[in-house]
């Protein structure tokens, strides 16, 4: 019974991409973009949420299609698995030295 | 069209140019390439985590932003895909030595495919 039901509801999984994704929205670009356009509008703080939420949902149902219907269909599981640790490694590296990730905005 | 509608359409614009090719998305990629039997729960998780990070930059992240500054989170967040790609790699190697102890029989083969694809 337990294992039909983490076949149906993987919370491992869930949870795991739900850290990885807030974690890395982090002092993104994107983050900062929203929090100036929220300190520029406050009276339509609501649009700009609605706009950047719905924004990033889109964003996210491209990669989630290109991920399983193109990149996993050709590439085998274990090649992927080495490749994403690996992209992961360099990310990592790249943001803990600063050479990523600090963007100046002038909009 | 009134001022609503151009404030949500230029965030939205805005948004979805600023997150092509981002660490986000780079992420989401990843993380579904290695699951595409459960692209939906990937998208659900990632949308909830986006909304949720929406939802913390409209409130407290303008005051965090500028006590802690973006590189300092930049730099936490570099840690972390450190830790998550040791332990992708740390599984890619267990995924090897499992291969190489115990090569499964064509049967087997046979029904982890049609269990993959049924996914």
């Amino acid at each position: 019974m337990e294992h039909k039901l983490t076949g149906i509801f993987n919370w491992r999984l869930f949870l795991s991409t739900l850290g990885v994704v807030f974690i890395s929205e982090m002092g993104d670009k994107t983050q900062i973009t929203t929090m100036l356009l929220a300190g520029a509008k406050p009276a339509y703080v609501l649009w700009v949420a609605l706009g950047s939420a719905m924004a990033l949902i889109c964003t996210s149902f491209i990669e989630v299609i290109i991920g399983s219907q193109v990149i996993a269909r050709y590439i085998k599981p274990e090649t992927i698995k080495l490749l994403s640790g690996i992209t992961f490694l360099i990310l990592g590296t790249l943001l803990v030295f600063g050479l990523m990730g600090n963007v100046e905005l002038n909009l | 069209m009134c001022i609503e509608f151009l404030t949500w359409l230029s965030t939205y614009t805005l948004i979805i140019l600023c997150e092509l090719g981002d660490k986000t998305q780079v992420a989401v990629l990843l993380l579904t390439s290695n699951n595409p039997g459960r692209r939906w729960l990937i998208f659900g998780a990632s949308a909830l985590a986006l909304t949720l990070c929406v939802l913390i930059e409209v409130t407290v992240g303008v005051t965090l932003a500028k006590y802690i500054g973006p590189a300092l989170i930049n730099r936490i967040t570099g840690i972390i895909f450190l830790i998550v790609g040791l332990v992708t790699l740390a599984q890619y190697f267990k995924l090897l030595e499992k291969f190489k102890l115990k090569k499964p029989s064509n049967a087997e083969e046979v029904a982890n495919n049609i269990k993959y694809s049924a996914e």
